[in-house]
């Protein structure tokens, strides 16, 4: 029993590792805040959102509606302190790396049920920002908008499991 | 033996509770702010105030007919009105958009979807969604005509719902279009008035 030796190539993954856990956390923590804050400033803009999708019973959509930007602004703000925190509290940071997969997840799945349906629909996800950036204009949801999420679920698959 | 604690394992929580304990707090904030904040979703939706009622119609002046002078009755040359150019649709702002509701100068025309329209629009706007323009013009042409004010408006102005309804409608020859490019977000945002529902059928 004793110190384990370290071979080189452990020891520059060991390096890398906390800084890619720490770009990917700031990447989405980015993503999910921004927005949770388009989507807090105008909440009945997103609930017709919501209503667009035409996936929800109408009497659900508002508590949906309300509560799906409160879990991506956490999942956010968690993922962001927990950038800055190295492996302190880490099963929290984890944890929103889960939850903020599973969003882009069900938004995916959601998002090509409806581009099948042939639903028209905006994406709903980027309206704030769309105000600044032709990049988010909200503009019909297209198959693109579904590769979008899938890129942005690529940061979110190596935080799924706690640093060794 | 060395005694090895992962740093930052936290030995009371699991992953699965951690995940359901951030949904929860998430859920929550988001169900609280929802009712605080004054434009939330469970907040009272404004009052829906209908539109002032349309001003009298002036009274027609008196016909006034000249006596006849020297060289009336010659035969001139007609006027001849040069062919309507392209049309140049007009964008207006809100206070302009609420201007023209009020004087009733304007046929407003909501381009989003028709879940969007029935939710909530400005009253007497008539429902065109940009998605299915050919089967929702068939049904609303007769309150349509092609020389009124027409007034589009979609969600707000960096989606392009109200252009593409917009270039339908040049297409079909209307040539006195406005464009709210503002669009319903701004009128919600402004409290002013509006309606529910299906519309006028």
């Amino acid at each position: 029993m004793g110190d384990r030796r370290v071979s080189a190539r452990e020891g520059a993954g060991a390096t890398l590792t906390p800084v890619v856990t720490a770009v990917c956390r700031l990447l989405l923590a980015a993503i999910f805040l921004t927005a949770a804050v388009g989507k807090l400033a105008q909440p009945k803009a997103f609930l017709r959102a919501v209503l667009e999708y035409q996936m929800l019973p109408p009497a659900l959509a508002p508590w949906v509606a309300a509560m799906l930007p409160g879990v991506e602004f956490l999942a956010g703000a968690v993922l962001l302190t927990a950038a800055f925190q190295g492996r302190r509290r880490e099963v929290w940071a984890v944890a929103a790396a889960w939850i903020v997969a599973g969003l882009l997840a069900f938004f995916t799945a959601a998002l090509t049920v409806n581009l099948l349906r042939g639903v028209p629909m905006n994406c709903g996800c980027f309206d704030i920002l769309g105000e600044h950036l032709p990049y988010f204009k909200p503009t019909k949801a297209t198959w693109a908008t579904v590769g979008r999420d899938l890129l942005m679920l690529l940061p979110a698959l190596p935080l799924l499991r706690a640093r060794r | 033996m060395a005694r090895r604690r992962a740093a930052g394992r936290s030995r009371s929580v699991s992953l699965p509770l951690a995940v359901l304990a951030l949904a929860a707090a998430g859920s929550l904030g988001g169900i609280i702010y929802n009712v605080v904040a004054p434009r939330g979703i469970f907040r009272p939706a404004p009052a829906v105030v209908p539109p002032p009622p349309a001003p009298p119609a002036a009274p027609k002046p008196a016909v006034h007919r000249p006596k006849p002078k020297p060289g009336d009755g010659v035969v001139k040359p007609p006027v001849v009105t040069p062919p309507p150019g392209p049309a140049e649709i007009r964008i207006i702002d809100l206070a302009e958009a609420r201007r023209l509701l009020d004087a009733r100068g304007a046929t407003f025309v909501d381009a989003r979807s028709a879940i969007g329209y029935e939710f909530a629009h400005i009253p007497g706007a008539l429902n065109v969604p940009f998605s299915d323009f050919p089967a929702a013009y068939a049904r609303e042409a007769a309150r349509l005509p092609k020389d009124a004010p027409l007034v589009v408006y979609c969600t707000s102005g960096s989606c392009d719902e109200a252009e593409i309804t917009l270039g339908h409608l040049k297409a079909e020859g209307y040539r006195n279009l406005m464009h709210f490019k503002e669009g319903w977000n701004a009128w919600e945002i402004a409290e002013y008035p509006q309606e529910k529902g299906p519309g006028p059928r």
